[in-house]
Protein backbone atom coordinates (compact mmCIF):
# COMPACT_ATOMS: atom_id res chain seq x y z
CA UNK A 1 0.00 0.00 0.00
CA UNK A 2 1.46 3.30 -0.91
CA UNK A 3 -0.06 6.70 -0.19
CA UNK A 4 1.39 7.90 -3.48
CA UNK A 5 -0.86 5.65 -5.45
CA UNK A 6 -3.92 6.74 -3.44
CA UNK A 7 -3.12 10.32 -4.35
CA UNK A 8 -2.58 9.38 -7.95
CA UNK A 9 -5.66 7.19 -8.08
CA UNK A 10 -8.06 9.77 -6.75
CA UNK A 11 -8.23 12.11 -9.79
CA UNK A 12 -8.33 9.10 -12.10
CA UNK A 13 -11.23 7.50 -10.32
CA UNK A 14 -12.99 10.85 -10.15
CA UNK A 15 -12.96 10.91 -13.95
CA UNK A 16 -15.52 8.13 -13.83
CA UNK A 17 -17.75 9.97 -11.40
CA UNK A 18 -19.69 11.86 -14.04
CA UNK A 19 -20.61 8.74 -15.99
CA UNK A 20 -21.52 6.86 -12.83
CA UNK A 21 -23.87 9.67 -11.83
CA UNK A 22 -25.38 9.86 -15.31
CA UNK A 23 -26.01 6.12 -15.45
CA UNK A 24 -27.35 6.00 -11.90
CA UNK A 25 -29.72 8.92 -12.17
CA UNK A 26 -30.96 8.16 -15.70
CA UNK A 27 -31.50 4.46 -14.96
CA UNK A 28 -33.16 5.25 -11.66
CA UNK A 29 -35.56 7.81 -13.12
CA UNK A 30 -36.39 5.67 -16.14
CA UNK A 31 -36.82 2.66 -13.87
CA UNK A 32 -39.21 4.51 -11.57
CA UNK A 33 -41.26 5.74 -14.53
CA UNK A 34 -41.58 2.23 -15.95
CA UNK A 35 -42.26 0.69 -12.54
CA UNK A 36 -45.57 2.50 -12.06
CA UNK A 37 -47.49 1.11 -15.08
CA UNK A 38 -45.85 -2.27 -14.51
CA UNK A 39 -46.82 -2.26 -10.85
CA UNK A 40 -50.39 -1.24 -11.70
CA UNK A 41 -50.56 -4.00 -14.31
CA UNK A 42 -49.10 -6.47 -11.82
CA UNK A 43 -52.11 -6.13 -9.51
CA UNK A 44 -54.76 -5.41 -12.16
CA UNK A 45 -57.90 -7.51 -12.32
CA UNK A 46 -57.49 -8.32 -15.99
CA UNK A 47 -55.17 -11.27 -16.71
CA UNK A 48 -54.30 -9.56 -20.00
CA UNK A 49 -52.48 -6.92 -17.99
CA UNK A 50 -51.36 -9.07 -15.10
CA UNK A 51 -49.70 -11.89 -17.03
CA UNK A 52 -47.38 -9.89 -19.28
CA UNK A 53 -46.24 -7.85 -16.27
CA UNK A 54 -45.69 -10.99 -14.22
CA UNK A 55 -43.70 -12.58 -17.05
CA UNK A 56 -41.58 -9.47 -17.40
CA UNK A 57 -40.69 -9.25 -13.73
CA UNK A 58 -40.03 -13.00 -13.63
CA UNK A 59 -37.60 -12.86 -16.56
CA UNK A 60 -35.77 -9.76 -15.38
CA UNK A 61 -35.54 -10.66 -11.73
CA UNK A 62 -34.67 -14.24 -12.51
CA UNK A 63 -31.58 -13.55 -14.61
CA UNK A 64 -28.34 -11.70 -13.81
CA UNK A 65 -28.08 -8.05 -14.75
CA UNK A 66 -24.67 -8.70 -16.30
CA UNK A 67 -26.20 -11.21 -18.68
CA UNK A 68 -28.97 -8.73 -19.55
CA UNK A 69 -26.33 -6.07 -20.25
CA UNK A 70 -24.51 -8.40 -22.63
CA UNK A 71 -27.74 -9.41 -24.36
CA UNK A 72 -28.80 -5.82 -24.91
CA UNK A 73 -25.40 -4.47 -25.95
CA UNK A 74 -23.83 -7.39 -27.81
CA UNK A 75 -26.88 -9.50 -28.59
CA UNK A 76 -29.36 -7.05 -30.06
CA UNK A 77 -26.81 -5.75 -32.57
CA UNK A 78 -26.75 -9.18 -34.18
CA UNK A 79 -30.31 -8.79 -35.36
CA UNK A 80 -30.52 -6.96 -38.71
CA UNK A 81 -33.99 -5.67 -37.90
CA UNK A 82 -32.55 -3.91 -34.85
CA UNK A 83 -29.61 -2.51 -36.83
CA UNK A 84 -32.03 -1.10 -39.40
CA UNK A 85 -34.51 0.30 -36.90
CA UNK A 86 -34.71 3.87 -35.71
CA UNK A 87 -33.56 2.63 -32.30
CA UNK A 88 -30.14 1.63 -33.62
CA UNK A 89 -28.44 4.97 -32.86
CA UNK A 90 -29.44 4.37 -29.24
CA UNK A 91 -28.73 0.64 -29.02
CA UNK A 92 -25.35 1.14 -30.71
CA UNK A 93 -24.10 3.22 -27.80
CA UNK A 94 -22.84 1.33 -24.74
CA UNK A 95 -23.93 4.15 -22.42
CA UNK A 96 -27.54 4.02 -23.60
CA UNK A 97 -27.52 0.22 -23.47
CA UNK A 98 -26.21 0.36 -19.92
CA UNK A 99 -28.85 2.85 -18.85
CA UNK A 100 -31.64 0.84 -20.52
CA UNK A 101 -30.54 -2.49 -19.03
CA UNK A 102 -30.19 -1.14 -15.51
CA UNK A 103 -33.47 0.79 -15.80
CA UNK A 104 -35.37 -2.29 -17.02
CA UNK A 105 -33.89 -4.23 -14.13
CA UNK A 106 -34.74 -1.61 -11.54
CA UNK A 107 -38.26 -1.27 -12.97
CA UNK A 108 -38.92 -4.98 -12.49
CA UNK A 109 -37.96 -4.86 -8.82
CA UNK A 110 -39.80 -1.61 -8.16
CA UNK A 111 -42.92 -2.87 -9.95
CA UNK A 112 -43.24 -5.68 -7.43
CA UNK A 113 -42.75 -3.23 -4.58
CA UNK A 114 -45.33 -0.80 -6.00
CA UNK A 115 -47.83 -3.61 -6.55
CA UNK A 116 -47.29 -4.83 -3.01
CA UNK A 117 -47.78 -1.36 -1.56
CA UNK A 118 -50.95 -0.83 -3.60
CA UNK A 119 -52.36 -4.03 -2.16
CA UNK A 120 -51.52 -2.88 1.36
CA UNK A 121 -53.48 0.37 1.13
CA UNK A 122 -56.52 -0.36 3.30
CA UNK A 123 -59.64 -1.24 1.32
CA UNK A 124 -61.45 1.48 3.23
CA UNK A 125 -59.59 4.12 1.23
CA UNK A 126 -61.08 2.82 -1.98
CA UNK A 127 -64.49 2.49 -0.36
CA UNK A 128 -64.36 6.05 0.91
CA UNK A 129 -63.57 7.22 -2.63
CA UNK A 130 -66.43 5.21 -4.12
CA UNK A 131 -68.91 6.50 -1.56
CA UNK A 132 -67.86 10.07 -2.41
CA UNK A 133 -68.24 9.38 -6.13
CA UNK A 134 -64.53 9.89 -6.87
CA UNK A 135 -63.63 8.41 -10.25
CA UNK A 136 -61.13 5.58 -10.72
CA UNK A 137 -58.56 7.92 -12.17
CA UNK A 138 -58.70 10.41 -9.32
CA UNK A 139 -58.81 7.57 -6.84
CA UNK A 140 -55.35 6.61 -8.06
CA UNK A 141 -53.88 10.07 -8.63
CA UNK A 142 -55.24 11.74 -5.50
CA UNK A 143 -55.65 9.01 -2.92
CA UNK A 144 -53.91 5.69 -3.59
CA UNK A 145 -50.65 6.64 -5.33
CA UNK A 146 -49.75 9.53 -3.01
CA UNK A 147 -50.08 7.11 -0.11
CA UNK A 148 -48.16 4.38 -1.91
CA UNK A 149 -45.24 6.64 -2.79
CA UNK A 150 -45.07 8.20 0.64
CA UNK A 151 -44.89 4.75 2.14
CA UNK A 152 -42.34 3.65 -0.45
CA UNK A 153 -39.91 6.54 0.05
CA UNK A 154 -37.51 4.36 2.10
CA UNK A 155 -37.69 1.63 -0.57
CA UNK A 156 -37.07 4.16 -3.31
CA UNK A 157 -34.06 5.53 -1.44
CA UNK A 158 -32.83 1.97 -1.16
CA UNK A 159 -33.42 1.38 -4.85
CA UNK A 160 -31.25 4.29 -5.96
CA UNK A 161 -28.35 2.79 -3.93
CA UNK A 162 -28.91 -0.56 -5.65
CA UNK A 163 -28.93 1.18 -9.03
CA UNK A 164 -25.74 3.00 -8.12
CA UNK A 165 -24.05 -0.29 -7.33
CA UNK A 166 -25.45 -1.93 -10.47
CA UNK A 167 -23.95 0.88 -12.52
CA UNK A 168 -20.49 -0.60 -11.85
CA UNK A 169 -21.45 -3.51 -14.10
CA UNK A 170 -21.64 -1.08 -17.00
CA UNK A 171 -17.83 -1.24 -17.07
CA UNK A 172 -18.28 -4.71 -18.59
CA UNK A 173 -19.63 -3.13 -21.77
CA UNK A 174 -16.74 -0.69 -22.17
CA UNK A 175 -18.23 2.22 -20.23
CA UNK A 176 -15.57 4.17 -18.36
CA UNK A 177 -17.50 4.96 -15.20
CA UNK A 178 -15.80 4.70 -11.81
CA UNK A 179 -15.22 0.95 -11.94
CA UNK A 180 -14.24 1.16 -15.59
CA UNK A 181 -11.53 3.76 -15.06
CA UNK A 182 -10.37 1.99 -11.93
CA UNK A 183 -9.88 -1.23 -13.90
CA UNK A 184 -8.03 0.56 -16.66
CA UNK A 185 -5.78 2.31 -14.15
CA UNK A 186 -5.06 -0.97 -12.36
CA UNK A 187 -4.03 -2.53 -15.62
CA UNK A 188 -1.35 0.14 -15.90
CA UNK A 189 -0.19 0.41 -12.27
CA UNK A 190 -0.73 -3.13 -10.96
CA UNK A 191 -2.02 -1.54 -7.75
CA UNK A 192 -5.57 -2.87 -7.54
CA UNK A 193 -5.86 -2.46 -3.80
CA UNK A 194 -5.36 1.28 -3.63
CA UNK A 195 -7.35 2.03 -6.76
CA UNK A 196 -10.37 -0.06 -5.90
CA UNK A 197 -10.40 1.16 -2.32
CA UNK A 198 -10.51 4.69 -3.67
CA UNK A 199 -13.35 3.65 -5.97
CA UNK A 200 -15.16 1.95 -3.08
CA UNK A 201 -14.90 5.07 -0.94
CA UNK A 202 -16.30 7.14 -3.77
CA UNK A 203 -19.30 4.81 -4.14
CA UNK A 204 -19.88 5.02 -0.40
CA UNK A 205 -19.79 8.80 -0.54
CA UNK A 206 -22.31 8.95 -3.39
CA UNK A 207 -24.52 6.43 -1.63
CA UNK A 208 -24.37 8.46 1.54
CA UNK A 209 -25.38 11.60 -0.35
CA UNK A 210 -28.42 9.82 -1.85
CA UNK A 211 -29.38 8.41 1.54
CA UNK A 212 -29.19 11.85 3.07
CA UNK A 213 -31.34 13.29 0.28
CA UNK A 214 -34.02 10.65 0.77
CA UNK A 215 -33.98 11.14 4.53
CA UNK A 216 -34.85 14.75 3.90
CA UNK A 217 -37.65 13.75 1.52
CA UNK A 218 -38.99 11.25 4.03
CA UNK A 219 -39.02 13.81 6.76
CA UNK A 220 -40.87 16.20 4.49
CA UNK A 221 -43.38 13.83 2.89
CA UNK A 222 -43.32 10.52 4.72
CA UNK A 223 -46.34 9.33 6.61
CA UNK A 224 -45.75 7.02 9.50
CA UNK A 225 -48.27 5.50 11.81
CA UNK A 226 -51.20 6.97 9.92
CA UNK A 227 -52.62 3.75 8.59
CA UNK A 228 -55.93 2.93 10.17
CA UNK A 229 -56.01 -0.74 11.08
CA UNK A 230 -57.92 -3.05 8.78
CA UNK A 231 -61.58 -3.04 9.77
CA UNK A 232 -62.59 -6.09 11.72
CA UNK A 233 -64.95 -8.38 9.93
CA UNK A 234 -68.39 -7.35 10.96
CA UNK A 235 -71.79 -8.20 9.69
CA UNK B 1 -85.77 7.58 -1.19
CA UNK B 2 -84.56 3.99 -0.79
CA UNK B 3 -86.29 0.94 -2.20
CA UNK B 4 -84.81 -2.50 -1.60
CA UNK B 5 -86.56 -5.56 -3.06
CA UNK B 6 -85.74 -9.19 -2.24
CA UNK B 7 -82.07 -8.51 -1.69
CA UNK B 8 -80.01 -11.68 -1.50
CA UNK B 9 -76.29 -11.77 -0.85
CA UNK B 10 -73.93 -14.71 -0.66
CA UNK B 11 -70.36 -14.66 0.58
CA UNK B 12 -69.15 -17.81 -1.12
CA UNK B 13 -71.56 -20.51 0.03
CA UNK B 14 -72.81 -18.47 3.00
CA UNK B 15 -76.07 -16.63 2.60
CA UNK B 16 -75.71 -13.39 4.57
CA UNK B 17 -78.81 -11.60 3.28
CA UNK B 18 -81.87 -13.68 2.62
CA UNK B 19 -84.50 -11.69 0.79
CA UNK B 20 -84.46 -8.23 2.36
CA UNK B 21 -87.09 -5.71 1.35
CA UNK B 22 -86.99 -2.24 2.82
CA UNK B 23 -88.51 1.12 1.96
CA UNK B 24 -87.22 4.35 3.38
CA UNK B 25 -89.09 7.60 2.86
CA UNK B 26 -87.46 10.98 2.38
CA UNK B 27 -86.46 12.39 5.76
CA UNK B 28 -86.95 9.11 7.55
CA UNK B 29 -84.43 8.03 10.19
CA UNK B 30 -83.89 4.32 10.41
CA UNK B 31 -81.80 2.53 13.01
CA UNK B 32 -80.66 -0.91 11.93
CA UNK B 33 -79.78 -3.24 14.75
CA UNK B 34 -79.29 -6.88 15.47
CA UNK B 35 -76.72 -9.33 16.74
CA UNK B 36 -73.33 -9.39 15.09
CA UNK B 37 -73.35 -11.47 11.94
CA UNK B 38 -76.99 -10.63 11.27
CA UNK B 39 -76.15 -8.87 8.00
CA UNK B 40 -76.81 -5.22 8.91
CA UNK B 41 -73.46 -3.88 7.72
CA UNK B 42 -73.69 -5.96 4.58
CA UNK B 43 -77.14 -4.50 3.94
CA UNK B 44 -75.97 -0.88 4.08
CA UNK B 45 -72.91 -1.74 2.01
CA UNK B 46 -75.13 -3.30 -0.65
CA UNK B 47 -77.44 -0.29 -0.57
CA UNK B 48 -74.65 2.09 -1.56
CA UNK B 49 -72.98 -0.30 -3.97
CA UNK B 50 -69.85 -1.16 -2.00
CA UNK B 51 -70.86 -4.81 -2.15
CA UNK B 52 -72.23 -6.62 -5.15
CA UNK B 53 -75.42 -8.48 -4.50
CA UNK B 54 -76.48 -11.91 -5.62
CA UNK B 55 -80.10 -10.99 -6.38
CA UNK B 56 -82.71 -8.31 -5.86
CA UNK B 57 -83.26 -4.67 -6.81
CA UNK B 58 -82.01 -1.50 -5.20
CA UNK B 59 -83.11 2.02 -5.92
CA UNK B 60 -81.56 4.84 -3.96
CA UNK B 61 -81.72 8.64 -4.17
CA UNK B 62 -83.15 8.36 -7.66
CA UNK B 63 -80.52 5.91 -8.96
CA UNK B 64 -81.22 2.31 -9.93
CA UNK B 65 -78.14 0.44 -8.80
CA UNK B 66 -77.02 -2.33 -11.15
CA UNK B 67 -76.40 -5.76 -9.66
CA UNK B 68 -72.68 -5.65 -10.50
CA UNK B 69 -72.44 -2.12 -9.06
CA UNK B 70 -70.84 -0.93 -12.31
CA UNK B 71 -72.79 2.33 -12.07
CA UNK B 72 -71.96 2.97 -8.41
CA UNK B 73 -70.06 6.16 -9.24
CA UNK B 74 -73.27 7.60 -10.68
CA UNK B 75 -74.42 8.01 -7.09
CA UNK B 76 -71.68 10.64 -7.07
CA UNK B 77 -71.82 11.49 -3.40
CA UNK B 78 -75.64 11.54 -3.23
CA UNK B 79 -75.38 8.71 -0.73
CA UNK B 80 -72.99 9.63 2.07
CA UNK B 81 -71.30 6.88 3.99
CA UNK B 82 -69.69 6.98 7.42
CA UNK B 83 -67.49 4.01 8.21
CA UNK B 84 -66.60 2.35 11.47
CA UNK B 85 -62.91 2.96 10.73
CA UNK B 86 -63.41 6.59 9.52
CA UNK B 87 -61.38 5.96 6.34
CA UNK B 88 -60.06 9.50 6.17
CA UNK B 89 -57.28 10.13 3.66
CA UNK B 90 -54.18 10.05 5.89
CA UNK B 91 -51.94 12.04 3.56
CA UNK B 92 -54.27 15.04 3.39
CA UNK B 93 -55.15 17.56 6.05
CA UNK B 94 -58.72 17.88 7.25
CA UNK B 95 -59.61 20.63 4.80
CA UNK B 96 -58.29 18.68 1.80
CA UNK B 97 -60.14 15.59 2.99
CA UNK B 98 -63.33 17.61 2.78
CA UNK B 99 -62.69 19.41 -0.48
CA UNK B 100 -61.30 16.56 -2.60
CA UNK B 101 -64.65 15.14 -3.69
CA UNK B 102 -66.24 18.58 -4.04
CA UNK B 103 -63.50 19.59 -6.44
CA UNK B 104 -63.15 16.30 -8.33
CA UNK B 105 -66.77 15.17 -8.45
CA UNK B 106 -68.80 18.36 -8.13
CA UNK B 107 -66.14 20.33 -10.01
CA UNK B 108 -66.29 23.16 -7.50
CA UNK B 109 -63.45 25.70 -7.70
CA UNK B 110 -60.98 25.34 -4.85
CA UNK B 111 -61.90 28.61 -3.16
CA UNK B 112 -65.58 27.78 -3.18
CA UNK B 113 -64.99 24.24 -1.95
CA UNK B 114 -62.77 25.49 0.86
CA UNK B 115 -65.31 28.09 1.96
CA UNK B 116 -68.00 25.42 2.10
CA UNK B 117 -65.73 22.98 3.90
CA UNK B 118 -64.77 25.60 6.48
CA UNK B 119 -68.42 26.35 7.14
CA UNK B 120 -69.05 22.65 7.63
CA UNK B 121 -66.08 22.33 9.99
CA UNK B 122 -67.30 25.28 12.03
CA UNK B 123 -70.63 23.53 12.36
CA UNK B 124 -68.82 20.48 13.68
CA UNK B 125 -66.75 22.72 15.97
CA UNK B 126 -63.64 21.59 14.17
CA UNK B 127 -62.78 24.88 12.48
CA UNK B 128 -59.51 25.12 14.40
CA UNK B 129 -58.38 21.72 13.13
CA UNK B 130 -58.71 22.45 9.40
CA UNK B 131 -54.97 22.20 8.79
CA UNK B 132 -54.42 19.17 11.04
CA UNK B 133 -53.77 15.71 9.66
CA UNK B 134 -56.08 12.85 10.60
CA UNK B 135 -53.38 11.19 12.74
CA UNK B 136 -53.26 14.31 14.91
CA UNK B 137 -56.94 14.05 15.81
CA UNK B 138 -58.74 11.96 18.38
CA UNK B 139 -60.98 9.17 17.18
CA UNK B 140 -64.09 11.22 17.86
CA UNK B 141 -62.72 14.17 15.93
CA UNK B 142 -61.74 11.90 13.05
CA UNK B 143 -65.23 10.49 12.86
CA UNK B 144 -66.73 13.99 12.92
CA UNK B 145 -64.40 14.95 10.07
CA UNK B 146 -65.57 11.85 8.19
CA UNK B 147 -69.19 12.89 8.72
CA UNK B 148 -68.36 16.42 7.56
CA UNK B 149 -66.61 15.03 4.48
CA UNK B 150 -69.71 13.08 3.47
CA UNK B 151 -72.01 16.04 4.23
CA UNK B 152 -69.99 18.37 2.02
CA UNK B 153 -71.34 16.44 -0.96
CA UNK B 154 -74.87 17.45 0.07
CA UNK B 155 -76.05 13.85 0.14
CA UNK B 156 -79.70 12.93 -0.10
CA UNK B 157 -79.13 9.93 2.15
CA UNK B 158 -76.56 9.30 4.86
CA UNK B 159 -75.58 5.78 5.83
CA UNK B 160 -73.72 5.15 9.07
CA UNK B 161 -72.03 1.78 9.52
CA UNK B 162 -71.35 1.39 13.26
CA UNK B 163 -69.94 4.91 13.46
CA UNK B 164 -69.08 4.72 17.17
CA UNK B 165 -67.90 1.11 17.46
CA UNK B 166 -64.22 1.90 16.94
CA UNK B 167 -64.23 4.82 19.38
CA UNK B 168 -63.05 5.02 22.95
CA UNK B 169 -66.11 5.22 25.21
CA UNK B 170 -65.57 8.87 26.15
CA UNK B 171 -65.72 9.88 22.49
CA UNK B 172 -68.93 8.12 21.57
CA UNK B 173 -71.18 10.90 22.78
CA UNK B 174 -69.63 13.71 20.71
CA UNK B 175 -70.25 11.67 17.55
CA UNK B 176 -73.79 10.73 18.59
CA UNK B 177 -74.49 14.41 19.33
CA UNK B 178 -73.49 15.37 15.81
CA UNK B 179 -75.69 12.64 14.40
CA UNK B 180 -78.62 13.68 16.56
CA UNK B 181 -78.24 17.26 15.35
CA UNK B 182 -78.23 16.02 11.75
CA UNK B 183 -81.36 14.00 12.27
CA UNK B 184 -83.19 17.20 13.25
CA UNK B 185 -82.40 18.71 9.87
CA UNK B 186 -84.55 16.27 7.97
CA UNK B 187 -81.76 14.28 6.41
CA UNK B 188 -82.66 10.73 5.41
CA UNK B 189 -80.51 8.44 7.54
CA UNK B 190 -79.85 4.78 8.02
CA UNK B 191 -77.74 4.05 11.07
CA UNK B 192 -76.28 0.69 12.00
CA UNK B 193 -75.55 0.94 15.71
CA UNK B 194 -75.68 -0.75 19.06
CA UNK B 195 -76.36 2.56 20.79
CA UNK B 196 -79.94 1.91 21.84
CA UNK B 197 -80.26 5.23 23.64
CA UNK B 198 -79.57 6.99 20.36
CA UNK B 199 -82.00 4.65 18.61
CA UNK B 200 -84.80 5.47 21.01
CA UNK B 201 -84.21 9.22 20.79
CA UNK B 202 -83.66 9.63 17.11
CA UNK B 203 -85.14 6.80 15.06
CA UNK B 204 -88.49 7.01 13.33
CA UNK B 205 -88.30 3.29 12.85
CA UNK B 206 -86.11 0.53 14.16
CA UNK B 207 -85.31 -2.38 11.92
CA UNK B 208 -84.19 -5.53 13.69
CA UNK B 209 -82.23 -8.06 11.66
CA UNK B 210 -81.17 -11.58 12.47
CA UNK B 211 -79.76 -14.30 10.27
CA UNK B 212 -79.93 -12.18 7.12
CA UNK B 213 -83.63 -11.35 7.37
CA UNK B 214 -85.61 -8.48 8.83
CA UNK B 215 -87.38 -9.93 11.84
CA UNK B 216 -89.12 -6.87 13.10
CA UNK B 217 -89.74 -3.25 12.16
CA UNK B 218 -91.34 -0.83 14.56
CA UNK B 219 -91.36 2.66 15.99
CA UNK B 220 -88.90 2.94 18.91
CA UNK B 221 -91.45 2.86 21.70
CA UNK B 222 -93.19 -0.19 20.31
CA UNK B 223 -89.87 -1.83 19.57
CA UNK B 224 -88.39 -1.40 23.02
CA UNK B 225 -91.57 -1.77 25.07
CA UNK B 226 -93.39 -4.48 23.14
CA UNK B 227 -90.95 -6.47 21.04
CA UNK B 228 -92.81 -9.09 19.03
CA UNK B 229 -90.17 -11.73 18.54
CA UNK B 230 -88.31 -13.89 20.99
CA UNK B 231 -85.04 -13.12 19.23
CA UNK B 232 -85.71 -9.41 19.62
CA UNK B 233 -86.46 -9.77 23.30
CA UNK B 234 -83.32 -11.81 23.80
CA UNK B 235 -81.25 -9.21 21.91
CA UNK B 236 -82.69 -6.37 23.96
CA UNK B 237 -82.07 -8.25 27.17
CA UNK B 238 -78.43 -8.76 26.24
CA UNK B 239 -77.75 -5.14 25.46
CA UNK B 240 -80.42 -3.93 27.86
CA UNK B 241 -78.39 -1.63 30.12
CA UNK B 242 -77.47 0.52 27.16
CA UNK B 243 -81.01 1.66 26.42
CA UNK B 244 -80.96 4.22 29.18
Amino acid sequence: MSPDIFIKATPIVLQGLQLTLIITICSFVLGQILALPLGLARQANSPLLRWPAATYTFLIRGSPLLVQLFIIYYGLGQIPAVRNSILWPILREPLYCGIIAIALNSAAYMAEVVAGALKRVPKGQTEACISLGISRRHRFTDVLLPQVYRELLPNIGNEIILVLKSSSLASAITIMEITGVARAFTARTFAPFEVFITAGILYLAIGFAFTFLFRLLERRYGITGTRTPAPEASA
Amino acid sequence: MIKVRNLVKYYGPTKVLDGISLDVEKGERIVLCGPSGSGKSTLVRCINGLEQRSAGDIEIAGHVLKADCSNVLDLGGDVGMVFQQFNLFPHMNVLDNLTLAMRRVRRAPRSEAEAQAMAMLERMQLGARAKAYPRELSGGQQQRVAIARALCMKPKVMLFDEPTSALDPEMVQEVLDVMTALSREGLTMIVVTHEMGFARNVADRIVFMDGGVILEEAAPDAFFDHPQHNRTREFLRQIGPRTH
